[in-house]
């Protein structure tokens, strides 16, 4: 049995597809490309197909990854032409690992995201704001977060140390603002609510998901298997 | 308007239903002589990209190289708020090019409760919602799809309406259009556009009607166009356009798979059925169109699953082999074939069973209704014991989920006829404990689902009254109180929704000042619960004066002028009339692909002769 770990981008075009959407995407591609997949047994066999993480609605992405199950060696490069010819403007695939060894699973292995915002400030004379409100979080050594849990109560989560890294680059009110954040089904930490620490009344930038682009990193113990 | 756009779409549920860019969805070059043709759908994407008929004609004006044709779908509530606070028109999904752009604009009638979808959607365009208001700098409206067939509630709307199947027209429209593009007037256009069999340019006509509000007279009052509109069809289904590929959505649609047409046109007769009149004469495309068709789709798509699909698939001539072909080149690959609602016999649960091997669903049976007298009227020739014996073998199969369809509310349908919907459901369930077979599913459930009948134009039972709101939901009330098995799910449709519908199903061209009004009230979606709202259509039909009883609560009398009388549609009155007497008689007309039953169709056009099937070819 083979497994080909793919890594792939996802551009402006499909920014609007869900995570459901974009598996039954993913899937029609590798039927379009003629990918031998495996299928699972049973009364209603599907792919076996899986993605490191589900993507907001909105986001761009350089850099995510899925796993598909083969039935047969495909060669790696050729794999992502016949992908990249059967796929809608907006998807591409980099780059390819066709294995017949077990790995790690791609759940297991992510651990941290990059995310960068590319905004304007609503007012250029509030650039020290920002960076002031950058460096508070990144001197913090608790920041404590509330949040709604299902049953609708509030849950105080400690988020500090799953902010890796904030970057700032502000030139001309137009602010680049860089994240590193854990990713995962251990830790996990979406970039909105970096945002509302940083900006909690919305008063500083105006932002949306298509203003972030996302990276996610499997980790270290993956340097053998890494694409 | 793209950037626009994009500030919008993350504030709307599902926005990929605004995005077009799909895969096979057309790019083309836009230049001067570019006939621009919008192709809309009066209701949300996930509905109007599941219907054949659009992806037929998109793919098939596309093919041309002087026509550029987009699509348009109705924007859900939440977005059609969003565009009209910030301005933006209803705009095209490939370009996103304002609507009113648009040398043509199609809209397909489906159902009649998307009218007021089609008035909302011309309005969000900017584009004059009565055909008298147009001009030269307008788009042409043009309607057609099965509702078009009584097209006078909603002719006050359109520019052109399109009787019969589109291929062919749609064509020699688009040729006529080239001719008068660089010099374009709307009358002089629109007065050789009627004389293009199957076009309908409702302001020729005129409509004189009597004091009790029946039909006294319908006219041409332009010289030089046809007295009566006769409808197109295409003779050969081997040598006309079909799709070798389909846009494939992101999001998922309601039929999302790949659809193959068998045939056109049903032999069978059922009385109730306005498609097995309209879509006459029955047209089988051959074995070796289908699997051509089939691995073109199949390739292109990457869907899971093609569907064979036809008003009476299992009719097919050549079913065996083409499932056969399907299975033995797809089956290891994973891609299911699927098939519609079954016919009631053993022939059919052997071809499911076969078919079924990749992907295992549930059965679908119609058996229309409860009693033996009920089905007799109706001409839909099947007995209780062909459906005991189909549904017993299902069961020995393995099969658990088995779903039956009834209508309630047919022509001299009395409580014992309703009563027999129920016992049949409980029958079929005592089927489902005395299978002893070791391959018995362990779950059990069948669906019982009624619809409410609607007397439709062109159809024998064109003549008859409808049930009311009550009585319907009189045997629908009962229906719930005899079933209430919990391994039986009865489901139902709203009653309201089926009397509107009956109104414009058999009405005439008073009602666009109705469905005006009503759309003015905010009367949209009227197909979904979320949306329906009865109250505003009575006090519609209150303010313009209309009784909507007129429509459906009387029985016609023989020789009453009907507002379809104009079209000729290749089935004659009398023989439907005749249908209508033997329905009161229960007698039964028989399957007409074998034996003609003179319906005219023979007599319509010169050139067609109906082939006659002998039974060994089945």
């Amino acid at each position: 049995m083979y497994t080909a770990r793919v890594k792939f981008k996802r551009g402006n075009e499909i920014r609007f597809i869900s995570h459901l959407d974009m598996q039954r995407m993913v899937q029609r591609i590798l039927r379009r490309a003629h990918i031998p997949m495996k299928y699972s047994e049973g009364f209603n066999p599907h792919p076996k197909l899986a993605f490191a993480m589900a993507m907001s609605v909105g986001m761009l992405s350089d850099c995510e990854y899925f796993d598909v199950e083969l039935e047969n060696h495909v060669d790696p490069d050729e794999m992502i032409s016949r992908i990249n010819k059967s796929s809608p403007e907006g998807f591409t695939a980099v780059n390819a690992l066709v294995t017949n060894q077990k790995m790690q699973s791609l759940t297991s292995l992510i651990e941290e995201s990059e995310y960068t915002i590319n905004a304007k400030l609503l007012n250029s004379e509030d650039s020290k704001k920002l960076e002031d409100a950058v460096k508070t979080i990144l001197g913090e050594e608790s920041i404590k977060y509330r949040k709604r849990n299902k049953k609708g109560r509030y849950n105080e989560k400690e988020i500090r140390p799953l902010i890796k890294d904030l970057d700032l680059v502000i030139e001309n009110s137009k602010i680049k603002l860089g994240m590193r954040l854990s990713t995962g089904s251990k830790e996990n930490l979406r970039p909105d609510v970096v945002i509302g620490i940083l900006d909690p009344e919305k008063i500083l930038f105006d932002w949306e998901f298509g203003f972030l682009t996302k990276r996610t990193f499997l980790g270290k113990s993956n340097l053998r298997e890494r694409i | 308007m793209k950037e626009r756009l994009e500030k919008l779409l993350p504030l709307v549920e599902t926005p990929a239903r605004y995005t077009g860019n799909e895969v096979n969805s057309i790019k083309k070059s836009i230049n001067e002589g570019t006939i621009r043709f919008c192709m809309g759908f009066p209701d949300v994407y996930e509905v109007g990209m599941s219907h054949l008929g659009i992806k037929i004609l998109y793919s098939m004006l596309n093919d041309r190289e002087d026509v550029y044709c987009e699509r348009v779908f109705a924007p859900w509530t939440d977005m059609e708020d969003l565009m009209r606070e910030n301005e933006i028109p209803l705009f095209s999904l490939e370009t996103q090019t304002p609507v009113s752009e648009f040398d043509f604009v199609g809209f397909t009638l489906q159902y009649e409760m998307s009218y007021t979808n089609i008035l909302n959607m011309l309005d969000l365009a900017g584009v004059q919602i009565f055909a008298k208001d147009r001009d030269e700098r307008s788009p042409l409206i043009i309607f057609g799809g099965p509702c078009a067939y009584n097209p006078e509630p909603i002719a006050e709307f359109a520019d052109m309406v399109i009787i019969g199947e589109g291929e062919e027209v749609l064509s020699e429209l688009m040729d006529l259009y080239s001719t008068h593009k660089n010099n374009y007037n709307r009358k002089s256009f629109l007065k050789a556009a009627a004389r293009i069999q199957g076009v309908y340019v409702p302001e020729f006509y005129k409509a004189e009607y009597n004091d009790d509000g029946t039909l006294k007279r319908f006219d041409a009052v332009e010289a030089e166009v046809p007295e009566m509109i006769k409808k197109r069809f295409v003779k050969d289904l081997d040598n006309i356009y079909y799709p070798d590929n389909f846009v494939v959505p992101y999001i998922e649609i309601v039929h999302d798979r790949s659809l193959l047409e068998l045939f056109r046109g049903c032999t069978r007769g059922c009385r109730f059925c306005q498609a097995g009149m309209i879509y006459r004469p029955l047209r089988e495309k051959s074995l070796e169109t289908l699997k051509k068709d089939a691995d073109a789709l199949i390739e292109s798509t990457g869907y899971e699953e093609i569907s064979l699909s036809s008003l009476s698939t299992m009719d097919y001539t050549c079913l065996p082999e083409l499932t056969d072909y399907l299975m033995e080149k797809y089956a290891e690959k994973r891609i299911a074939v699927g098939l519609p609602s079954l016919r009631i016999d053993s022939f059919s649960i052997q071809t499911a069973e076969k078919i079924q091997q990749v992907r295992k669903t549930g059965l679908t049976f119609a058996p229309e209704a409860g009693t033996q007298r009920m089905r007799d009227v109706i001409n839909k020739g099947v007995t209780e014991e062909d459906l005991i014996s189909s549904v017993s073998e299902a069961f020995d199969l393995g099969w658990g989920h088995v779903k039956l369809y009834f209508m309630i509310g047919l022509p001299t349908e009395t409580m014992e006829d309703v009563d027999g919907i129920a016992k049949l459901g409980y029958k079929v369930l005592d089927k489902y404990f005395e299978t002893k077979s070791e391959k018995k599913n362990k779950k059990i459930k069948v669906v019982v689902s009624t619809s409410s009948f609607v007397p439709k134009a062109f159809t024998p039972f064109q003549w008859v009254r409808q049930d009311t709101i009550e009585e319907i939901t009189e045997k629908q009330r009962y229906l719930i109180d005899n079933m209430r098995s919990k391994m039986i799910n009865y489901s139902w449709h709203d009653p309201k929704v089926s009397y509107l519908e009956g109104v414009f199903a058999r009405g005439d061209r008073k009602l666009a000042k109705v469905l005006y009004s009503a759309f003015k009230k905010g009367c949209k979606f009227d197909g979904s619960k979320e949306h329906f709202n009865y109250e505003k259509w009575l006090e519609a039909f209150k303010e313009e004066g209309i009784d909507p009883d007129f429509y459906t609560a009387r029985e016609r009398s023989v020789d009453e002028l009907f507002p379809w009388d104009f079209i000729d549609m290749g089935v004659t009155k009398a023989f439907l009339a005749k249908e209508y007497q033997k329905a009161l008689q229960g007698k039964l007309t028989g399957f007409c692909k074998f034996k003609c039953e003179n319906c005219g169709f023979n007599e319509f056009e010169e050139g067609w002769k109906c082939h006659v099937y002998s039974k060994s070819q089945v």
